[in-house]
């Protein structure tokens, strides 16, 4: 594998957090592209990465940056990554913000928002669609998950609460197949 | 609002964010819309151009509420506090599980963690559409065309993965003619 200097890492991750749209989820594909032609992580090291950040908090393409620049130049590099990812959104947004300021009461800003809200939303319904062909293999997965969402949805628990239930859960299954 | 409970609030929302970015979006309007620190008319705005702006959605989003208060300082403490928990859950629960991957007991918690994500996403997403100033309060009839829309453009993601741009786009012209 190879091993880029500090400022390939940089401006790597900085152009692709310059030059790509769509949140995080649309980001991965350019971002693999990237990553895996300059050979700095295989594909095997891809698939694992993917797998760990949509368990792990933060947002996806971050998480993603921080891996693969830990990977290539240890913890500095991790921290170069996600820096280079997140200061082209610094940038970009502190700027327009100046300029929607005086526009964001207009009528017409507030349609063409309505009309890019459906398309968050689609986007959204995709990284769920996209999340659970990966992770419900099985009944008992599907049948988990849509427990979950039930009490999710009625309040009765907190995702918070969701996420410790289900760590004790997969510790009494351990636990089980152990004592065995 | 007070600048040092905004910080405290996006720790919170940077830790609980699971299952990618857009889950923060729900975690927004729950722990910063819902209070009444910012009104949801503004936080859709805030959406719609962190999606339609280059980099991940919730550090576009992190980014705007922090400038919108505090201007560049703001917008630069507000998306460190976001990212932060998220560099420490790399160090220590992301290189630890990868490197334990093999175990039992990391298969057995990484295995219902994901499934328990996944309802997480879904609720996301369902808060969003609930709460949305297109869909609350509104009838049957007024709902159709919207959703309609969403399934149209859905239909068009995966057609067409690689130019979100062009469907960001195509929204926007749809909500200029429609709403």
């Amino acid at each position: 594998m190879k091993k880029p200097s500090f400022i390939q890492l940089f401006s790597t991750f900085f152009f692709l957090g310059l030059g790509t749209f769509g949140g995080g989820l649309a980001m991965l594909p350019f971002i693999k592209k990237q990553v895996v032609e300059k050979g700095w992580i295989s594909d095997r090291d891809w698939d694992q990465f993917l797998a760990v950040i949509q368990i792990t908090p933060g947002a996806l393409a971050v998480n993603m940056s921080h891996l693969i620049g830990h990977k290539v130049r240890g913890w500095i590099g991790g921290l170069v990554a996600v820096f280079g990812m997140v200061f082209p959104s610094l940038i970009v947004i502190s700027l327009l913000s100046f300029v929607f300021q005086s526009w964001i009461e207009h009528p017409i800003f507030q349609s063409v928002v309505k009309g890019i809200y459906l398309v968050v939303i689609a986007f959204l319904i995709k990284a769920f669609i996209d999340f659970s062909r990966s992770s419900y293999h099985n009944l008992i997965a599907w049948m988990y998950g849509i427990i979950a969402a039930t009490l999710l949805v009625l309040g009765w628990f907190n995702p918070t609460l969701m996420i410790v239930t289900s760590l004790l859960i997969g510790f009494t299954e351990w636990l089980f197949r152990r004592l065995r | 609002m007070n600048f040092l409970i905004l910080v405290l609030l996006f720790l919170v929302i940077g830790t609980f964010t699971l299952g990618g970015g857009l889950v923060s979006i729900a975690l927004i309007d729950q722990f910063i819309v819902q209070p009444g620190y910012i009104t949801r008319a503004l936080f859709e705005t805030m959406i719609a151009i962190a999606e339609s702006t280059p980099g991940p959605i919730a550090i576009n989003l992190a980014t705007y509420i922090g400038f919108n208060e505090a201007s560049w300082v703001g917008a630069i403490i507000i998306t460190f506090s976001f990212i932060f928990p998220s560099i420490l859950a790399i160090w220590f629960i992301a290189l630890p599980l990868l490197k334990n991957a093999h175990r039992p007991l990391v298969q057995a918690l990484m295995k219902y963690l994901a499934w328990t994500v996944g309802a997480i996403i879904f609720y996301a997403v369902w808060t969003l559409i609930r709460s949305s100033t297109i869909f609350l309060n509104q009838s049957i009839n007024d709902m159709v065309v919207p959703i309609s829309v969403i399934i149209v453009i859905l239909v068009l993601v995966y057609r067409f993965p690689k130019h979100p741009l062009w469907l960001i786009a195509l929204g926007g012209i749809f909500g200029f003619f429609y709403f």
